[in-house]
């Protein structure tokens, strides 16, 4: 007997409707995203690092980090790189349309809580701005409970810099350090030029009082974690969001295992030191 | 992809079958034609138009007029779809390249040989660059309206990139080489519902090879079922020949 | 749990009973070669006597090789998605064991973090009867600690001298045997001896014992020795066969189906398998485990490794089945004994 009307499973999205979209590189758009429930809607809350699984109807359903502020109850917003048939069609899509979400999904978050009171470096590669973001606002919010802040973030050019309002705002402000590099410049390019990991041996917070988050391509964490360790931050207060291939979010597929942790539900974001003897972590 | 899109279906050699396993696609035929403008269709229709936007194409190139008319599709669809064993690998039109074209005509033709325009049989991607491939032989009509359907949507169509053994173990088909006969499923692609082995007789790769195959654990494998050298080059050349794995 | 006696010649109308009152699922010879379990019919069709299934018995009752699991419609702009569940009631009879072990395995993965209905729902709707078994030269359970299964079935038949010793693990295989069989009694002294005896002899007939153990202390140390694991996977076809005939393996793949009208679609998972080279690859091309070395690495970590972490348990039962169905003679049994002499030597 196959039930249809039953209750909703663990595998069901909720709709909900694309209210803005903003094209903000070549290939990554913002979309805004608000749930036609407007109780769920309310309902929704998520932390810094969580994602969500968004569906389009008939192609198929991926993961996506949030990247706007947790504060931010109107809607929630996704910055979506168009690289395969999900994202390809979302790309493709008009404000209004529908999609289908699940989650938030991932008990390992930024741990904002613990980074009170204490210096925060945030290293970013690429696309990897994108969950960081959230963190961002979210602290900014409440700046005064944090310490130093520094943001690096590497860009391949300076086409494909992310977020460059926000970036020039916080340019402007005196309580962020910024520093931007890119791999391959233009001929305006006049910052630093390289990977992000280039610039870790210039942060002067010291290790005992700092906490550290990381996200970026798979293969930027080696090099990263290596200087991070050179600079003697403790594996314990360096977060790393991993991603990988997920295929339902919530535990069951198995594809995102890391050894014994599965990066939907025990990550995205782990402890250096919770992953630091996992193979094939970083 | 918006609106219906232009899809031209084409011949080339093989035996036609292709067509005839898209026509027959009966009840989603309806649906089929409802959702795309059909404006080439050797089999089906008589009426030619040099406008379309997918083709799908099926049998393999195996003489000069076959390349200039490849190379003519290839100019004009955005998205070619290669249909079928011949078009895909070369198919069993490859066979005769292993005699050399000239003693294949030969042996066909005889002494009017020379009236032949026949070259070495290729897949159509040695012509022209296929996006998605239907393969095997006949090919599987439910792949060819997913294929379709895939770049209505505007999506990569999902075209098995494993072998055939996952389809079997889907099944839960009784492994042919238990029954005593030899198969080339573990390097063949899959995608056929495991059709052979499911009634009962070894796959014969008619969809080609996956990307990575262990070639030479596949030859130890018939080796160690007692085949001789020759019968491993057989397997391995019946649909395969173009692709040259051993 | 219960220890009851159930005479032999009681033991066919039992059975006839249940195959008439239930959606019966058994062992039935398929071919020359296997067994499968589906639905039985008649006394008859019944064979207890087999040795080998493809695919295990439950495993595609409650995780079907491909599952829908949403169905959804859309009309002009409003879209609609449905949960599809299916937990229609099924006794499963004859079910060793291993296998047995490897559903509770499959409980815990599919109830762990998130509940999985499509999983649960047809679990709380099976029967599950087991019953003894020989053990065949691929077998390895004992060595697994999976030879013995104490919870996850109703009722477990072993076969004694005239009578079947019967183990009621729940209230539901209570009343099953209550109802449908006749001159029950409960086991005594005698019963409880021969019982153990047999046991003890089943335990006497494996001729594999790997030392998983000394596989999970000694992974670390052989982890990055590249020479042994291009050794241990040279002739894999990457086939994913050794996952997909598995009890305990559960990942799967997700993928949307549409009509052409684009209208109706449905989600459907269907196996995967971490052999298969698609598993570690995403979108943009990176792939996590790029060649068969870290694949069957990964594998034999997870069988061997993860799960000891993750819930105290191995995720192999030594059922054997991935060993008889690799066309290229890997065996995870001889690959622990491999791991144990490479770091020993
Ligand atoms: C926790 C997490 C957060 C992410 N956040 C973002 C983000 O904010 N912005 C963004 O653009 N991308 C993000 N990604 C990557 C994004 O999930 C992939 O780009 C996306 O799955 C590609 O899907 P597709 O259908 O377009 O590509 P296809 O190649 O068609 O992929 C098919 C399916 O494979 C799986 N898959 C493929 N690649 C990935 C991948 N990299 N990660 C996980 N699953 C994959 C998905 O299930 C996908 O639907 C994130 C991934 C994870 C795991
Ligand atoms: S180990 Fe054997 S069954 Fe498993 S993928 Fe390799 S060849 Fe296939
Ligand atoms: S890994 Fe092999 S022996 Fe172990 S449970 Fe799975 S199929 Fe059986």
């Amino acid at each position: 007997m196959k039930e249809k009307e039953s209750k909703k499973t663990i595998y069901v999205p909720d709709i909900a409707k694309i209210t803005r979209i903003e094209e903000v590189t070549p290939t990554e758009k913002l979309f805004n995203i608000v749930f036609e429930e407007p109780k769920k809607q309310e309902e929704f809350s998520f932390k810094p690092g969580q994602f969500v699984e968004l569906t389009v109807f008939g192609v198929g359903e991926a993961p996506f980090s949030i990247t706007s502020n947790p504060n931010n109850k109107e809607y929630f917003q996704l910055c979506i790189r168009n690289i395969g048939n999900v994202s390809g069609a979302l790309h493709r899509m008009k404000e209004g349309s529908k999609v289908g979400i699940r989650g938030p999904f991932g008990n390992g978050y930024f741990p904002y809580e613990k980074m009170k009171n204490h210096n925060v470096l945030i290293i970013a590669g690429g696309l990897g701005l994108a969950p960081l973001m959230s963190l961002i606002r979210y602290i900014l919010d409440s700046r005064d409970d944090y310490k130093e802040i520094m943001i690096i973030y590497g860009a391949v050019n300076p086409a494909s810099i992310l977020y460059k309002e926000d970036i020039g705002e916080w340019c402007k402000r005196d309580d962020i350090r910024v520093c931007l590099t890119v791999d391959n410049p233009d001929d305006k390019w006049t910052g630093e030029i390289g990977v992000c990991t280039n610039l870790i041996p210039r942060v002067d917070f010291p290790p005992e009082d700092t906490k550290v988050v990381v996200c970026g391509p798979p293969v930027m964490y080696k090099y990263v974690v290596q200087e991070l360790e050179k600079k003697e931050f403790a594996p314990e207060d360096v977060y790393l969001s991993l991603e990988r291939r997920m295929e339902c979010g919530v535990g069951k597929c198995n594809h995102c295992h890391i050894g014994n942790k599965l990066s939907c539900v025990d990550g995205p974001v782990f402890s250096l030191w919770e992953i630091k003897n996992l193979k094939e972590a970083i | 992809m918006s609106g219906k899109p232009k899809v031209g279906i084409f011949g080339f050699t093989g035996c036609g079958g292709c067509q005839l396993e898209i026509l027959d696609a009966e009840d989603k035929l309806v649906d089929l034609a409802s959702a795309v403008d059909i404006v080439h269709f050797t089999e089906a229709i008589t009426e030619h138009s040099d406008d379309y936007e997918i083709a799908l194409v099926e049998g393999s190139i195996s003489t000069n007029h076959d390349v200039e008319r490849i190379k003519k599709i290839g100019s004009i669809a955005k998205i070619i779809v290669a249909i079928g064993a011949c078009a895909c690998t070369g198919g069993l039109n490859c066979l005769k390249n292993l005699y050399g074209v000239e003693k294949a005509k030969e042996l066909v033709y005889g002494d009017k040989k020379d009236w032949i325009d026949a070259i070495e049989t290729r897949p159509i991607d040695e012509y022209v660059k296929v996006d998605y491939y239907a393969r095997g032989c006949p090919p599987n009509r439910f792949e060819i309206l997913q294929i379709v359907k895939a770049l209505i949507l505007g999506k990569k169509p999902e075209i098995p990139n494993y072998p055939v053994c996952v389809e079997c173990k889907r099944l839960g088909n009784t492994c042919v080489y238990d029954l005593g006969m030899t198969c080339m499923g573990p390097i063949a692609r899959a995608g056929c519902e495991a059709r052979c082995p499911s009634n009962g007789s070894g796959c014969e790769a008619c969809r080609g090879v996956i990307d990575e195959p262990n070639v030479n654990a596949q030859k130890d494998l018939l080796a160690e079922r007692g085949l001789t050298v020759e019968d491993i080059m057989e397997q391995f050349n019946l649909y395969n020949a173009c692709k040259k794995l051993v | 749990m219960l220890y009851k006696i159930l005479p032999r010649d009681s033991y066919q109308s039992f059975v006839e009973n249940l195959i008439r009152n239930f959606d019966f699922i058994g062992p039935k010879r398929k071919d020359k070669a296997t067994h499968e379990f589906t639905k039985i019919t008649s006394f008859g069709e019944l064979d207890l006597s087999y040795k080998k299934t493809t695919i295990p018995p439950a495993k595609q009752i409650l995780f079907p090789s491909t599952e829908e699991i949403v169905e959804y419609r859309r009309e002009d702009n409003s879209i609609e998605f449905r949960p599809v569940v299916e937990h229609s009631l099924k006794l499963l009879f004859g079910v060793h064991s291993c296998d047995i072990n490897a559903i509770n395995f499959l409980d815990k993965v599919f109830s762990t973090d998130f509940s999985d209905d499509n999983y649960l729902s047809k679990r709380r709707n099976m029967v599950i009867i087991g019953t003894d078994c020989e053990p065949r030269e691929t077998c390895f359970c004992l060595a697994m600690g999976k030879e013995y299964v104490t919870a996850g079935f109703d009722l477990f038949l072993s076969e004694l001298t005239n009578r079947y010793f019967v183990r009621v693990a729940t209230s539901q295989g209570n009343k099953l045997i209550e109802k449908y069989a006749s001159g029950i009694s409960s086991a005594g002294e005698k019963d409880f001896k021969e019982y153990n005896e047999k046991i003890g002899d089943f335990r006497k007939k494996f001729k594999l014992s790997p030392d998983a153990k000394s596989f999970y202390d000694n992974f670390d140390l052989i982890y990055n020795d590249e020479e042994f694991w291009k050794k241990v996977a040279k002739n894999c076809f990457s086939c994913g066969s050794c996952c997909l005939v598995c009890p305990t393996c559960f990942c799967f793949n997700v993928r949307d189906e549409i009509e052409l009208n684009l209208k109706e679609g449905k989600r459907i998972r269907e196996w995967d398998s971490c052999m298969i080279p698609e598993y570690g690859l995403v979108a943009g091309g990176h792939n996590f485990r790029p060649t068969k070395e870290n694949r069957l690495k990964q594998r034999y970590q997870c069988k061997l490794k993860t799960f000891v972490d993750k819930f105290n348990t191995y995720a192999c039962v030594g059922c054997g089945r991935c060993i008889e169905t690799c066309l290229a003679n890997i065996s995870i049994a001889s690959d622990i004994d491999s791991v144990r002499k490479e770091v020993t030597v």
